[in-house]
């Protein structure tokens, strides 16, 4: 079959960099299959659970850069219990074990303990870049194994962490010979820090692209950094709060001018807004620009600052922007291809429909939004669908659950439906607001491309479901809470399960027994429910309705670190 | 109503949030257990007006979703229509799980766990930032116009008292220790609405692991034991750090006041606490809970 030397057909798969497209090539013959997986570097993993450590290093021995996914998208809205797992300790130990000359991890939703991030830091060489993503259990100790002994560290990036133990003397561990580092981004963490030593691990980390500050930097260290690293593409502030009058804030505003190539600002964790003229200059070059942390910047400085940002590509903003400030970032970033606003709490902020009009209408490269409001009306969904096609990803959360439309007090499904229409390369979407059977009806008609829904409080019965587990063929991640959708929708095709990645239902209609014969009917699927009371009298009862059921596929079988409180049945 | 459960003397703030909204934990006349009502019943519904009564101490009650809270009818639920449902937060293990009690709510918002769906960890740093001192601004806003400032000074700290995520945080754990004790726990701060509640909380924890609670005659050794931890009259006295690093006692200034400013909890013994005795007398002749 191969009618070149397999260096050469290597060399051509070098160039097939998407892992859908190597496991595609993979299938092709088993010729191909034994070099593509030889050459493979990197393996993204999106369940944990779906194959173990073992298996993946046999296959890749090549393996340098690893992504692993735990815990199941609503357990960030505390809808698992602590303990259900996740934990990647085993993982990086079967990786020390073997050969693998592991650079790269990133986990998102896994427990790390310390231990497992000092044993990362001991048993790979070449290991340069960790990147955690909404994780825990570990502490700043870890931190300082992984600063202390990885010496050709290129990137430590902790994103949406609750780090417990903040001793801020992590960052002394870098060694003087870490020069390497590329990018740092602590922002989550709550502690103090040793700011000299923060600064001298600046100063001789030439290469530093990306640094975001935790809240504990202050204004003249900011700009002690920004002195040292005129080179940042990716600056997050710290605290923001200084003396308007003061020579730091001067010296600041001078500072901030050299920095031509920033083109990401997030953070201003502490921030006094009355004086952000000194970020103006920035402003104009932006692409990304992350304010879902700065309540402190709303009203007028907010808008004042929108102003400057031309170039946005990326805004994350609190609703406190109002419709009003959304109406000026439509008429400022023309560029505009990613929106998430979220809440901030605030009674009177808010925005409506009628600021997503206006995105719709005046930011025509608009594909993934993620927007909080207060209200939504199919009148002003539809006419969002009319204005931008281009669709990825939708995700509307109404935060009055179940609210209909305020105008004419019907559900959205009209609304939505609209929009799964006109949207053909839609990937991911969230519903919220007052649904009926309808609006399934509309995705199981027409998003064809939808690989992901989040569904809560919405629907009237098995139809629902139904409806998009038959029309839905990409769908790979189906999650479900509080949504009359019982056995008949789990069971009627049990097979599509094992073209998903998962399927979360909580607080449904399916029961026990409907769980059980899914399990005895699809081995390859771990069917777990999670427990979470006292609930004795459970196992005897099939007409039992489950409370959280998550389901998955794997090759592994029903995982051995399941606590008690998870049942696989 | 206090009565019955908490077996503590509550100190007079706290017990505000939780008698205002009329906390459902209701004691049957006729039963020597305790039952416990899963709820906020405005007006102090009788008989745990919504969610599921557990008849044991010991035995959680069922964790409430939005199910069992009807929304324009249109779900089947098996609870009273009324009253705006409980803002259940925390997913813990049943072992760990304790009776949750509702905060007080404007009764048009209603909480239900991962609503809205943000994830924790934005959602506890807009609560913290909401908790944020506003004195930052003070220090330096001296120069500027001053009305000016103080306008923006309360929305920048999201006002607390218009902040919904104050209240609604699904997550607001800390740290607890026990003198003695070398093992720590976490305790969901937000899932309770006064001081009786919190140490009743407690006092499960660490001080009630014996079987014996499950059973009636235990709790009423329980009550009689000096393990209340508000009243100062225990062998161990509640005592917490604030934001500034100081360790105060527990009970003083009222419930959201302390819920702003704490960062962990410590059960400490009375001996180490110097001087605390006299002051718990007043508080305890009005709040002392008579024991199951």
């Amino acid at each position: 079959m191969n009618y070149f030397p397999d260096e050469v057909i290597e060399h051509v798969f070098d160039f097939v960099t998407s892992q859908k497209d190597r496991n595609a090539v993979s299938l092709v013959c088993k010729s191909w299959y034994k070099i593509e997986r030889l050459s493979r570097q990197s393996v993204f993993i999106g369940n944990c659970y779906a194959i173990s450590p073992e298996r993946v290093i046999g296959r890749f021995p090549g393996l340098k850069s690893l992504t692993l996914k735990g815990k199941p998208h609503f357990a960030d809205f505390n809808l698992l219990p602590y303990d259900w797992g996740g934990w990647v300790y085993p993982w990086v130990e079967a990786l020390a074990k073997s050969r693998v000359g592991l650079e790269e991890l990133r986990l998102k939703r896994m427990v790390v303990s310390d231990d497992c991030l000092e044993l990362l830091s001991r048993s790979f060489v070449n290991f340069k870049s960790l990147v955690l993503v909404s994780c825990e259990g570990f502490t700043t100790d870890g931190l300082a194994a992984i600063a202390a002994n990885c010496r050709y560290l290129r990137e430590l990036d902790l994103q949406e962490i609750e780090v417990d133990d903040n001793r801020g003397q992590w960052i002394s561990c870098f060694p003087d010979s870490c020069t390497s580092l590329v990018s740092l981004n602590f922002s989550c963490l709550k502690g103090e820090i040793n700011l000299t030593a923060l600064e001298r691990l600046v100063a001789r980390s030439p290469n530093l692209k990306s640094l975001r500050l935790n809240r504990a930097v202050p204004l003249d260290t900011l700009q002690k950094l920004l002195m040292r690293a005129p080179q940042l593409v990716d600056l997050g502030i710290g605290s923001f709060v200084y003396d308007p009058s003061s020579e730091a804030y001067i010296k600041l505003k001078a500072t901030l001018v050299k920095c031509k190539s920033i083109r990401s600002l997030s953070g201003f964790l502490e921030v006094v807004p009355c004086c952000l003229s000194a970020i103006h200059p920035v402003c104009q070059n932006l692409t990304s620009l992350n304010l879902s942390y700065a309540p402190g910047i709303h009203g007028n400085e907010l808008i004042k600052l929108i102003r400057f940002c031309r170039k946005l590509e990326r805004l994350w903003i609190l609703d406190s922007i109002g419709d009003r400030g959304l109406g000026v970032v439509a008429f400022t970033c023309k560029e505009l291809q990613e929106l998430r606003v979220f809440p901030s709490g605030v009674d009177n902020a808010a925005v409506t429909e009628e600021g997503l009009v206006a995105i719709s209408a005046g930011c025509p490269k608009l594909h993934s939004l993620l927007y909080f409001c207060q209200q939504m009306t199919n009148a002003a969904l539809i006419t969002v669908a009319k204005n931008n096609s281009n669709f990825t990803r939708f995700r509307l959360c109404i935060l009055d659950r179940e609210k209909p439309d305020p105008v004419t007090m019907q559900p959205l499904d009209e609304g939505f439906g609209a929009i799964v229409q006109s949207c053909k390369r839609l990937r991911r979407l969230s519903l919220s607001g007052l649904l009926t059977d309808q609006v399934f009806l509309y995705i199981g008609m027409y998003a064809e491309q939808l690989e992901m829904l989040s569904i809560a409080f919405a629907g009237n019965s098995d139809k629902g479901m139904l409806y998009v587990l038959n029309g839905c063929k990409k769908l790979r991640k189906l999650e479900i809470r509080d949504s009359p959708f019982g056995n008949t929708a789990l069971l009627t095709d049990v097979g599509k399960y094992e073209t998903m990645r998962s399927l979360w239902m909580s607080s449904c209609e399916v029961t026990l027994g409907g769980c059980q014969t899914l399990a005895k009917k699809m081995p390859r699927l771990n069917v777990e429910i999670i427990n979470e009371d006292d609930q004795m009298e459970f196992s005897l009862d099939d007409r039992q309705k489950v409370g959280k059921m998550y389901l998955y596929r794997t090759l592994v079988g029903p995982r051995k670190d399941a606590p008690d409180f998870v049942w696989t049945l | 109503m206090q009565g019955g459960i908490g077996l503590l003397g509550v100190g007079g703030g706290g017990g505000c949030n939780g008698n205002e909204s009329g906390v459902s934990k209701v004691v049957e006349s006729d039963d020597d257990e305790l039952e416990l009502g899963l709820g906020l019943s405005l007006g102090g519904v009788g008989g745990g007006g919504k969610g599921k009564v557990v008849s044991s101490w010991g035995e959680c009650g069922r964790i409430l979703t939005a199910k069992d809270f009807p929304s324009a009818g249109r779900r089947p639920s098996n609870a009273s229509s009324s009253s705006p449902p409980v803002a259940v937060s925390g997913t813990k293990r049943a072992a760990n799980s304790v009776p949750r009690e509702g905060e007080s709510s404007p009764p048009s918002a209603s909480q239900v766990v991962g609503w809205p769906p943000i994830g924790a960890y934005r959602m506890n740093s807009l609560v913290n930032q909401a908790k944020a001192p506003i004195s930052e601004e003070e220090k330096v806003a001296d120069e500027k116009d001053k009305s000016k400032d103080a306008s923006k000074k309360k929305i920048c700290n999201g006002n607390k008292t218009n902040n919904i995520f104050n209240e609604k945080a699904h997550l607001g754990f800390v740290k607890v220790n026990m003198d003695g004790v070398p093992i720590g726990r976490k305790v969901d701060l937000n899932a309770h609405a006064s001081y009786e509640s919190l140490a009743q909380t407690l006092e499960e924890m660490f001080l009630a692991s014996t079987p014996a609670i499950n059973s009636i005659g235990g709790e009423k050794d329980l009550a009689t034991k000096a393990f209340k931890l508000l009243d100062g009259l225990s062998e161990f006295v509640l005592t917490y750090e604030d934001k500034e690093g100081d360790w105060m006692l527990v009970g003083d200034v009222p419930w959201r006041m302390f819920i702003s400013s704490i960062k962990r909890l410590r059960i400490m013994r009375t001996s180490e606490a110097n001087g605390l005795g006299p002051r718990f007398q007043p508080r305890n002749d009005r709040q002392r809970a008579k024991p199951v």
